[in-house]
């Protein structure tokens, strides 16, 4: 993609990478440029930020439970390194 | 000659701080809280047993995670409850998921979802959409880092994700169609 712009097939094809900020300096500032200019695609961004923002939410919160954490160390105490 | 023998302090001090990770990658790859307690502290131990290999100085991070996805490859996936198998066909008709979403084409039902019906939606993802998506979007690794855990090209890494990531959004969506959070967007 030599171009500057892209349609929004191009920019919703790169819309989740580009959210992700896994895109190219150049991609970025192509799909930032057709989110700035078309509403339609902002929408779509929208979209796919707060469904990565729920699959971030829902399942951070877990913690390994601190009997597993105590049996960890314990288990590393007595096994003898190689 | 070899290394000096590991001392429990560096290893605790570079391992123990990703211990809550690695049980959340645990615990959707086995789907059980048990196995996922064993899993994690296999896993600790075989690094620990390794911890000459690691280069001192990178993120133990992906070292770990690697650990812990052969491992659970090797002895534990044959042990996961009956996965809920998913038809690809099906996934790949809610390609256009944000069309469907009528009422709410900036999908703000995201934000109210229960975060019970979305680690359930993750939990039943075929297995190589699940460990993908766990990894980006639930524990945020690059896409790198990824491809380098699973041991194959980024470029796989970014197709799988895109297809998880829609078949969730048709989970999510349906779900929360179903529980009234949003209108279907087939009506007038």
């Amino acid at each position: 993609m030599n171009r500057q712009t892209l349609d929004c097939a191009e920019a919703l094809a790169l819309l989740q990478d580009y959210l992700k900020e896994e895109l190219t300096t150049e991609n970025e500032a192509r799909v930032a440029g057709h989110l700035a200019a078309c509403g339609h695609c902002l929408q779509h961004a929208h979209f796919e930020r707060n469904f990565l923002a729920a699959l971030e939410r829902a399942a951070r919160g877990t913690r390994c439970p601190d009997a597993v954490v105590s049996r960890i160390r314990q288990a590393l105490r007595s096994t003898p390194p190689t | 000659m070899s290394a000096a023998p590991p001392t429990e302090t560096a290893f605790e001090r570079d391992v123990l701080p990703h211990l809550d990770l690695m049980y959340r990658v645990a615990l959707r790859l086995t789907g059980d809280p048990a196995n996922a307690e064993d899993l994690v502290q296999d896993t600790v131990l075989k690094a620990f047993r390794a911890w000459e290999t690691f280069r001192q100085g990178t993120n133990a991070r992906g070292w770990l995670l690697t650990i812990l996805r052969n491992t659970f490859i090797n002895d534990y996936r044959r042990r996961r409850r009956a996965p809920v198998t998913v038809d690809i066909d099906v996934a790949e008709q809610h390609a256009l998921v944000h069309e469907q979403a009528g009422q709410d084409p900036e999908g703000e039902f995201f934000r109210v979802l229960v975060d019970d019906s979305i680690v359930a939606a993750i939990d039943a993802l075929p297995e190589e959409f699940r460990e993908v998506v766990v990894l980006s979007d639930v524990e945020g690794l690059s896409y790198a880092q990824i491809a380098e855990t699973l041991g194959v090209p980024v470029g796989t890494v970014k197709s799988r994700l895109f297809r998880a990531r829609k078949q969730l959004q048709g989970t999510l969506l349906a779900y929360a169609v179903g529980s009234g959070i949003v209108r279907p967007g087939k009506e007038a």
